[in-house]
């Protein structure tokens, strides 16, 4: 047997190990919280990220996208959802004329039936490198020099730079691989809209020739004049063209507004949910110690007549509730660790909002701070119990424990 | 001389009214003395070696042990005197059910300021007190006079010049408490000093004995 000192932290763990329902059942209640604190919040900031990025470098004000497929357009925006429609190419011309319109650039939207690259299907967006300003903000300027039979894949797509993907049989030269942008881009293909057509002909997609091909496109994206309000722009360009062309719009400014609604309710959620659990904790561990502190009077007692200075009583019970506390932050962080990282891509699809993931070191930060804010409740909850324990009379006391 | 007391008092509040537990008493022990407390339930025996341990504050009068009054000292101090000089056996059961015999008899010598460690030390002394087989065992697995053993080997620990046990036999059976008061004899020859507070008839048939009744001395 080693030769070990009886110091308060020895034997508190003795205690603790001879009532192992009640350490493990308080434990449990901080794992809990910080389950929740430190989750949550790593949750909450992958998805405050990806809005903050989205409304960063969303150069758009308005998509002008076929009637009825405002929710698909979000949908491949937002969380890559593979789709595909159809708007006569003609009206961007109409539309660059409208007034209150600085820019405008179309994208074709295209939803792969499979790839080499991916085990599900991925979003095939071809744009027209000149005058785009939707893309570009996200690919380090590196889509401007894109050449024919090239392609640019978002962050998730597997293929590296200078490898190739096949889509619809037809092969592709990988030239750049976008930042990761939270969004539906990271799981999308981007391709000149020339590209696109041919893709469409070469893999029996559309029937035709070229020409007749290229005479539609997907949306358009447009930049409207600081001088105009993007809803005017809009509802003009509806007045001129939407029996026309059967149109509708996506404000970007709503998309990121209801997307933000989205997050503050999630983030409120989350941060009323950890208060609850914290103070729950706090008050069941207050309770628990103080009840255990009128059971174990004649055990406080026996110590004191052996030579244990209140002192020592007091750091006994501290040493026991930051045991609990900060080993229930440790079980709750490896916890969080286990199902939250793992399965972070299930359940961001689940959510279904733009999200950007931290850097570890900013991890660490967050787990340091959720395991110094769950396993201080602990000792901070056991404060009462320690109070008392260092005003108690030991003959009275022990009398009573008996 | 080791320990001396000097009128005594300590009174108790019961239905509103104060009576004595401990009255104007005073004795003497020499070191090595053996004395025996005995009196009736509530004659105040209990009350008199708490105050005697430093556990419980007179109302009046002083204890003097080995010329340093007890009560000048503040509660630390006082606590780890007792830890050093004394060792106490309290009533009834008295081991932390936490810990294993071993541990229990080791403990003392670690909540004061001694260096170094205290397994052999405690190994010896459960070898002595006939425990060797037991200092893994934790004491809901004891037995009562093992229990009781247990907790004088654990007032042995630290070398204590004075034992004092409160009714060290009262729940044992006879030829047990037999056995606890032949070790109380071959500890007290080794040269330790003893107050025992008992009712017990067999025990007082060690060293001196006092009569107590309603918190006052009766006999010498």
């Amino acid at each position: 047997m080693t030769e070990r000192a009886f110091t308060p932290g020895v034997l508190a763990r003795a205690n603790l190990r001879r009532r192992p329902f009640r350490s493990a059942g308080l434990a449990g209640l901080v794992a809990l919280f910080t389950f929740v604190l430190f989750g949550g919040t790593i949750l909450n900031e992958n998805l405050s990220r990806g809005l903050d990025s989205l409304a960063g470098r969303l150069g758009a004000d308005l998509l002008i996208v076929p009637y009825g497929y405002e929710k698909e357009t979000q949908a491949a925006l937002l969380r890559g959802e593979p789709s595909t429609f159809y708007l006569k190419a003609d009206l961007l011309d109409k539309v660059r004329g409208a007034p209150g319109v600085v820019q405008a650039s179309p994208q074709f939207f295209l939803a792969s039936l499979n790839a080499s690259c991916c085990t599900a299907q991925v979003q095939i967006i071809g744009y027209d490198p000149e005058s785009d300003f939707l893309i570009r903000p996200w690919t380090r300027g590196n889509l401007a020099a894109l050449e024919k039979g090239q392609v640019v894949v978002g962050s998730r797509i597997i293929p590296a730079v200078g490898e190739e993907l096949t889509l619809f049989g037809v092969g592709f030269a990988v030239a750049a691989k976008m930042e990761a942008t939270g969004m539906g881009f990271d799981t999308s293909v981007f391709m000149s809209l020339d590209d696109v057509y041919e893709l469409m002909v070469k893999g029996g997609l559309a029937e035709g020739d070229l020409s007749q091909i290229n005479a539609f496109i997907s949306s358009i994206a447009l930049k409207t004049s600081p001088d105009f309000a993007p809803r005017d722009v809009g509802n003009e360009l509806m007045r001129r063209h939407a029996l026309d062309y059967n149109l509708d719009l996506v404000l970007t400014k709503n998309l990121l507004s209801d997307i933000s609604v989205s997050l503050k309710n999630f983030s409120s959620f989350i941060w009323v949910l950890a208060a609850f659990l914290w103070l729950l904790a706090m008050i069941v561990m207050s309770v628990v110690f103080s009840v255990a502190l009128n059971e174990r009077q004649r055990e406080f007692s026996l110590l004191r007549i052996l030579g244990a200075t209140r002192g020592w009583l007091g750091r006994l019970i501290l040493h026991e509730a930051s045991y609990i506390g900060f080993g229930g932050a440790a079980l709750g962080l490896a916890g969080a660790a286990v199902i939250i990282f793992p399965f972070s891509t299930l359940i961001f699809q689940s959510i279904g909002l733009p999200h950007l993931r931290l850097s570890g070191l900013t991890v660490l930060a967050y787990g340091l701070a959720a395991f110094i804010l769950a396993g201080a409740a602990g000792p901070l909850a056991s404060l009462y119990s320690v109070l008392s324990i260092t005003r108690f009379d030991i003959y009275p006391t022990l009398r009573e424990g008996e | 001389m080791l320990l001396e007391v000097t009128r005594l008092s300590k009174k108790y509040t019961r239905g509103g009214r104060d009576f004595p537990a401990v009255d104007n008493l005073s004795l003497s022990l020499e070191r090595g003395g053996f004395i025996c407390l005995l009196g009736r339930s509530g004659s105040g025996k209990s009350t008199f070696l708490n105050m005697l341990a430093g556990l419980l504050t007179p109302d009046a009068g002083k204890i003097s042990f080995d010329g340093l009054d007890i009560f000048s000292l503040d509660d630390r101090a006082r606590t780890l005197w007792r830890n050093d000089k004394l060792g106490y056996v309290p009533q009834g059961a008295s081991l932390l059910s936490n810990l294993s015999a071993l541990d229990n008899v080791r403990l003392p010598y670690h909540l004061g300021s001694r260096k170094g460690g205290s397994l052999k030390k405690a190994r010896g002394l459960m070898s002595d007190l006939g425990l060797a087989k037991v200092e893994k065992s934790y004491p809901p697995a004891l037995s009562g006079g093992e229990m009781r053993r247990v907790a004088l080997a654990r007032a042995m620990m630290n070398e204590p010049e004075l034992i004092i046990a409160d009714e060290p036999t009262s729940d044992l059976d006879s030829e047990t408490a037999r056995e606890i008061a032949e070790l109380f004899t071959l500890l007290n020859d080794r040269g330790c000093a003893f107050l025992l507070a008992t009712h017990d008839l067999e025990l007082s048939r060690h060293g001196r004995v006092l009569k107590i009744s309603d918190g006052r001395l009766l006999s010498d």
